[in-house]
């Protein structure tokens, strides 16, 4: 068995929240310490001498730095950072222990606390998270050849430090990157479903550049 | 070999496609030379006895490179004597070296495409559904139903799955148990079948069920004892489905031959679905077994599964097996297509005949 963590104590929170901008339910497979805000760039890269997993919130309410959740001597605590306020189960906390089934209100945001030990991968397949688009579960059942973690050396989000090149990503609010390609939605938009016209051949390109994975190793089936 | 020889084209990692070609070529050796091109990592562990005297094996070693894997393909495929070319999952071959050579071979040579199930994203993104149109004069689906992605194609037919072991010649249920040292029931399987880098897993997941399933005998069936899993444990027989026989669970990944026997052997079969490049695991794991995501919901399960009268399983199974179907519908395709070569040449003699005629006409 191979793990995929830092080391084989560290731990995994599943977080599950609605998205105040998108209303879509977001669920996502994080490893501590996690730092939580609105502004990627001002959260920190390190914490507990450990690479930190940033969780961005564009929520008005949240401040660019909110608030921490990490282990610290075999528990796991959630910090709110100066000025900054949070509830756990519906309490009003500066800090608090969290444990698995915990919610967590972060301004209008409540996010549900799964905890889980990294466990070597293979029991559900590795929890790496991969891809910049569309992020998404690694799920093998090996790191061996891995190129996502590079055998299982690489621990961080891969694209982590990209998105720091692109402030609010994912964000369509004025003064925001994606601002202007939300100004001019109708050439892309469906205007009678409101939904993005993700066309045809849009398809063919993901497919064409996903194309190079196949054909490319003889031990798949 | 002669060219009667069917030539099968397994290339594949895993056990997969080496066990489908040996379902295949083991009925399809009793009337006519068969070869098989496998690089599968397993063909060592396949015992020689399990291949009939006119059926031999053409292997590339596992760990070959891509460039030199292709060159050997390609000129087997020139080389060798062969009247019908079978070509299991990828048409146009697992590193598309297929897709050069076969519109160099002789166009009324027989080509028969296995399609086992395929992701839709491959066949979108290589064309597969075009390419086995012009190439392809039959495509067999081998009891994968009717939502395989090339299913919509006219030379398209349908067989029952396809195994190693038809009814009849399964061991006794005695002898099966023997096979994997049991001696007590119920009995829970590990089949351990997937890719070599997932073994350590499974023999992972084979103590844990130890632990919390006592009152069962669980034993882990791979070639090599991982390293991961108690001796006493482990056992290996090839082919599994001997021993698969005598099981009251199976657990196992959701490939086609795990899934196939144990669904003619009428064994619960609990599934890991593992990501594939090509397979869609999880599609086939939902249709035929019982599929979970994690060993504490395997072990609920099969708790359940186990409480469940097994009585009924000890009857000998009966099942047809898709194999013997599939030899029959090739030699039928041979048939049609030797006759329609004749049929060609006979018209073409025929041609050749009314011109010589008119030459001896107009010397006259």
């Amino acid at each position: 068995m191979q793990s995929i963590g830092q080391e084989d104590s560290s731990l995994q929170l599943q977080l599950s929240y609605t998205d105040p901008v998108t209303r879509q339910f977001q669920q996502s497979m994080l490893e501590t310490p996690i730092a939580i805000g609105r502004d990627p760039s001002l959260l920190p890269n390190v914490a507990y001498g450990r690479s930190v997993t940033k969780l961005v919130l564009d929520d008005p309410q949240v401040a660019s730095y909110h608030a921490l959740i990490a282990e610290d001597n075999h528990r796991l605590l959630v910090t709110a950072q100066r000025r900054c306020s949070l509830q756990v189960n519906s309490v009003e906390m500066a800090d608090s222990a969290l444990n698995s089934g915990d919610s967590l209100s972060i301004g209008s945001i409540t996010i549900q606390i799964q905890t889980r030990v990294a466990a070597s991968i293979g029991e559900t397949g590795c929890d790496h998270q991969v891809g910049f688009l569309f992020k998404r579960r690694c799920g093998r059942t090996s790191s061996d050849g891995c190129p996502h973690c590079d055998s299982g050396r690489q621990t961080k989000y891969p694209f982590l430090d990209d998105y720091s090149h692109y402030p609010s990503y994912g964000s369509y609010r004025q003064g925001c990157w994606g601002d202007s390609y939300y100004s001019s939605r109708g050439r892309y938009y469906s205007s009678a479903s409101g939904n993005v016209n993700f066309t045809d051949a849009d398809n063919a390109a993901l497919i064409n550049e996903s194309d190079a994975d196949f054909e490319q190793d003889l031990g798949a089936s | 070999m002669s060219e009667n020889t069917w030539l099968i084209y397994a290339l594949g990692g895993g056990w997969g496609h080496l066990t489908r070609a040996l379902a295949l070529g083991r009925i399809a050796a009793q009337h006519r030379p068969v070869r098989i091109l496998t690089n599968s990592p397993y063909l060592a562990h396949v015992p020689r006895s399990l291949l009939p005297a006119n059926c031999q094996i053409n292997a590339i070693h596992p760990q070959e490179s891509l460039a030199v894997a292709c060159q050997y393909v390609q000129d087997a495929l020139g080389r060798l004597d062969y009247g019908c070319l079978i070509v299991d999952t990828f048409p146009r071959g697992l590193a598309g070296e297929l897709a050069t050579i076969l519109p160099k071979l002789p166009a009324s040579l027989p080509r028969i495409l296995i399609h086992r199930d395929l992701k839709p994203e491959y066949v979108q993104a290589k064309a597969i559904a075009s390419f086995v149109a012009v190439h392809y004069h039959t495509v067999l689906v081998p009891g994968e139903g009717d939502r395989v992605p090339l299913a919509h194609l006219p030379i398209v037919e349908h067989t029952d799955c396809w195994l190693i072991r038809s009814a009849n010649e399964l061991p006794d249920w005695s002898v099966a148990r023997s096979l994997l040292r049991l001696t007590s029931t119920p009995t829970v399987i590990v089949c351990a079948a997937g890719q070599p880098s997932e073994l350590d897993w499974f023999g992972g997941l084979t103590q844990q069920l130890a632990q919390a399933l006592p009152m069962a005998s669980i034993r882990c069936l791979t070639p090599l004892c991982p390293p991961t899993c108690p001796p006493e444990l482990w056992g290996y027989h090839y082919p599994g489905m001997d021993c698969l026989q005598v099981a009251d669970v199976v657990v196992s990944g959701a490939g086609y031959n795990t899934v196939a026997e144990c669904v003619a052997l009428n064994v619960p079969l609990v599934t890991f679905a593992l990501e594939r490049l090509y397979d869609r695991q999880a599609q086939r794991a939902q249709q035929t077994s019982y599929p979970v995501n994690n060993a504490t919901a395997a072990i609920d399960l099969i708790r359940s599964l186990l409480q469940r009268s097994r009585d009924s399983r000890r009857t000998k199974p009966t099942y047809s097996n898709g194999a013997a179907q599939a030899v029959d519908r090739i030699e039928h395709l041979i048939g049609a297509q030797t006759h329609s070569c004749n049929l060609v040449s006979r018209s073409a003699l025929n041609a050749y005949e009314i011109k010589l005629s008119a030459i001896k006409h107009e010397i006259a």
